[in-house]
């Protein structure tokens, strides 16, 4: 076990490495640079674009600016963002937070009501109401995340009122307790818009693994020992688990992308938006930093998926 | 309806409000919901029209342009740091006195060595400033005592004063010992020290902004106890926080949201004059090589004719309703030189195809595109993708042209590689804009040839005439405002004959303001210059964020 994890964080590391190296250098391909100014603004000077190229050590050829940055972020040094006038390592403290909240609410909304509804629906598949559950699920996978995000925005938020329009708490609004109340009642929509189609990606999964599940060998041995419906379903859950853990695993993987245009509409000050906004604005140093810090959260939540698919299912420790 | 009938009537519960200014005392909060991030905001790095509102209200300058506009002379322009004044008998030397009261906010006079850091600061290519390339009239800066600040010139010009206002004090106990190119990396500009009617209180940076009133500022406290600045990236989700009174003010509404705004009665629209202008540039060089003269847009026949070519009032029409008049010429109306008697090149289909046949483009392809010797009349516009109105604007030329039998291939592209295709001269066509001032000296970099030094920097169609260059800098050059207007009207006749452009259009803009604030006169150019004037309505109810702040 302890062989296995070790192998999956070596291959994890150099997964890093290489995202990390193919962005530091993609990005400098790119056209433009940081010192870009808006679209119709005056243009800097020759003399100017050059000083300033000079000053950050863009003027050096890529290799030797990779082998620099790999002696800072050995140092600790991320860098500073051109594009927000801090260090990079503050810019990422200052967002990460905001997007773990965001990312792990959201999963365990989509996943806890995914796997509960799925289960329910794959278990009782010929009633008329799971039928009927599982086409709202369809419904929902059809309809592309930003627009469920604006559809909540002009809905829920602007004609009702329930909620805010966007940002992460309200401006001037109030501390302590009141304050943590008022940042949930400002997840509540980003939250819901991010979780609810991996809720039904995840349901429809659970159904299907339920409904094949229920016809195993072992649930059937379970019924004829004498255990109840409920004891049953249990048994079958767990195993029906698997495709459904699968899917977190990439889930885990992907959620930062899925994240950036969440946070957008919402302004949900979180590190999808800090990424997208860095390229943009071909923020070097942001973007490394932020590549860096969410490849290595992306391979930990493949891992822990894993972790949990192993202990969903055993054969899966045999493979391994 | 009209558009000038639509914006009287948008502005009447303004003129209204102006009335009753002379309420209770200021206070309260004002949100700005933008779009934009401000940084940077210190005066000598600013690049955004939000930085500079945050900078305008961090710090002040010596002296302040006019309600009217005017940069050239000195009649209007309003003290600020600079009491007072006076030119030397050459008029190649102005010196500022400072007003006694005026003080940093950590309490340190503001002296004439700050005049002096100013200058240094904008002048340090590693900052890279964008006022550098506006200050190159003027020479050096000396402080002839703490009080007294000399401004020596090279050459006299109509914009002397103006100039000077673009150099902003800085505080050179707090910056004289950065090292050169610092000033962005340094611990200032995360807490900047400033001398105007606001202090920073909070930076999130992409997230949020407020700044505090300053109580005993030297002209006097202002009106709102904060301005806040909360920064949605997208801008649906901006103004939808002015519907829902979670913000104050949306400062450039699109038409869709002028007519959705009839929705949300607490919200004041606010019409104005525009400073943007957007045109469709011709290459005057070949894009493969920009030695040599474009192939076909180097020939005014042809410029014209693509000119005649489209019905710019109707596209006009078509993208902004009422809320923008077309472009008359690379000025806007609310400049002091505009010139609103100058005869655009009119839309005349019969005549732009009678040239076309002229010129040899006499073939039609099966979609009807002209051919000459085989070759279709085929150009490539250059259009930034995070413009949407200038996208729209491209479908629209399209189509227009497509019927005179020009194909127009559209190539969007995102904002850097745009800049970086533009700036190489990359394109037959480019969809281009620019944000004016008062001051026209930006016509030397926008429109000037790079014949002379520090002209033509931003020219990107490499558009060349001495004439123009000529009148330009004789008005410039000359003392007599009313002279500089002639000559530099005399150049925008120039330029327009010579069709180097199609002139799109200039939006006019729209703010949303709650309706619980009394508003002075709105700056069009800069409306948040008067928002330590701003004062809550007393008839109108209070929101929770106007308490007084216990630590503002």
């Amino acid at each position: 076990m302890r062989r296995a994890l070790l192998a999956r964080l070596g291959h994890g590391a150099i997964v890093i490495a290489l995202v990390v190296s193919a962005c530091f250098t993609l990005i400098r391909l790119a056209p433009g640079d940081p010192f870009f100014r808006d679209l119709d603004a005056a243009r800097l000077t020759v003399e100017q674009r050059e000083a300033q190229r000079a000053a950050f050590g863009y003027d050096r050829p890529i290799p030797e600016q990779f082998v620099r940055y790999v002696g800072q972020v050995a140092r600790g040094e991320l860098g500073w963002s051109h594009s927000r006038s801090q260090p990079v390592a503050a810019a990422l403290a200052a967002t990460l937070p905001a997007t773990l909240l965001l990312i792990t609410v959201a999963t365990l909304l989509a996943f806890g009501l995914g796997i509960s509804l799925g289960a329910w629906m794959g278990w009782r598949a010929e009633q008329p109401l799971a039928r009927a559950a599982d086409r709202v699920a369809v419904l929902v996978l059809a309809v592309p995340e930003y627009l469920l995000a604006l559809l909540a925005v002009m809905g829920p938020a602007l004609a009702w009122g329930l909620f805010p329009v966007g940002g992460m708490r309200t401006e001037f609004g109030p501390r302590g307790l009141a304050g943590l109340l008022d940042v949930a009642h400002h997840l509540t929509l980003p939250a819901l818009a991010l979780a609810l189609p991996v809720a039904a990606m995840a349901a429809r999964l659970q159904r299907a693994a339920m409904r094949a599940t229920c016809d195993l060998p072992f649930v059937r041995t379970a019924r004829a020992k004498g255990a109840d419906d409920r004891i049953a379903r249990r048994h079958a859950r767990r195993a029906a688990l698997v495709p459904v853990l699968s899917y977190a695993g990439v889930h885990l993987a992907v959620a930062v992308s899925g994240v950036v245009v969440i946070e957008r509409i919402f302004a949900w000050p979180g590190m999808g938006r800090l990424l997208f906004e860095g390229v943009l604005a071909r923020d070097y140093p942001l973007v490394a930093g932020g590549v860096l810090v969410a490849s290595i959260g992306t391979v930990l939540g493949t891992l822990v998926a894993d972790l949990a698919l192993r202990w969903a299912d055993p054969r899966q420790r045999e493979l391994a | 309806m009209t558009r000038w009938l639509r914006s009287l009537l948008l502005a009447l519960p303004l003129l209204t409000a102006c009335d009753r200014l002379r309420g209770p005392a200021g206070g309260g909060t004002v949100i700005v919901s933008t779009a934009a991030d401000p940084d940077p905001f210190l005066p000598p790095t600013r690049t955004s029209v939000t930085g500079r509102m945050v900078s305008e209200l961090l710090f002040d300058p010596l002296v302040e342009i006019g309600a009217d506009l005017n940069p050239f002379g000195e009649a209007g322009f309003v003290p600020r740091l600079a009491a007072s004044w006076w030119w030397s008998p050459d008029s190649l030397a102005l010196t500022f006195t400072l007003d006694p009261d005026a003080r940093w906010h950590d309490g340190t006079p503001v002296t004439a060595r700050d005049v002096v850091t100013g200058l240094s600061l904008i002048r340090d290519p590693a900052n890279g400033s964008p006022v550098a390339g506006e200050i190159v009239d003027i020479d050096s800066i000396v402080a002839v005592d703490d009080r007294s600040a000399r401004v020596h010139f090279h050459e006299r010009s109509a914009e002397q004063l103006y100039t000077a206002s673009l150099v902003y004090p800085m505080p050179a106990h707090l910056l004289d010992s950065l090292p050169a190119g610092g000033l962005a990396t340094s611990a200032y500009a995360q807490r900047p020290v400033g001398s105007g009617p606001y202090r920073l209180v909070e930076r999130e940076p992409k997230v949020r902004l407020v700044l505090g009133a300053v109580e005993d500022h030297y002209r006097g406290r202002p009106g709102p106890d904060r301005i806040a600045l909360t920064i949605a990236p997208d801008p649906a989700t901006g103004i939808a926080k002015v519907w829902a009174g979670e913000a104050d003010v949306w400062e450039l509404l699109p038409p869709p949201d002028v007519t959705a705004a009839t929705a949300y009665p607490q919200v004041r629209l606010v019409p104005s004059n525009g400073w943007d202008y957007t045109f469709i540039a011709f290459n005057f060089r070949a894009p493969t090589d920009t030695t040599a003269a474009h192939p076909l847009l180097a020939d005014p026949a042809m410029r014209v004719a693509l000119t005649q070519a489209l019905d710019r009032a109707g596209l006009v029409r078509a993208l902004f309703d009422s809320l923008a008049h077309p472009l008359l010429g690379p000025f806007v109306r609310a400049q002091f030189t505009a010139d609103t008697t100058i005869a655009p090149i009119p839309f005349d289909t019969l005549t732009a195809a009678r040239a076309l046949d002229s010129l040899g483009w006499t073939g039609r392809t099966r979609d009807g595109i002209r051919l000459r010797d085989g070759r279709p009349l085929r150009l490539r516009a250059l259009v930034p993708a995070p413009s949407a109105n200038r996208v729209r604007a491209a479908v629209l030329v399209q189509e227009q042209w497509r019927r005179a039998g020009v194909d127009l291939v559209i190539d969007k592209r995102e904002a850097q590689a745009f800049g970086t295709a533009r700036d190489g001269g990359d394109f037959d066509v480019v969809f281009g804009g620019w944000g004016t001032t008062p001051s026209v000296r930006g016509l030397r970099s926008t429109w000037g040839s790079g014949a002379r030094p520090g002209w033509g920097r931003q020219n990107s169609g490499r558009y060349a005439n001495a004439a123009f260059d000529s009148l330009v800098a004789e008005g410039l050059a000359n003392a007599d405002p009313v002279v500089t207007r002639d000559r530099i009207r005399a150049a925008y006749r120039v330029i327009v004959a010579d069709a180097a452009a199609v002139w799109l259009y200039e939006p006019v803009p729209v703010a949303a303001v709650h309706r619980r604030f009394l508003l002075p006169t709105w700056r069009p150019e800069a409306w948040w210059r008067t928002l330590p004037s701003w004062r809550l309505d007393p008839e109108a109810p209070a929101l929770a964020r106007d308490a007084r702040p216990t630590d503002p």
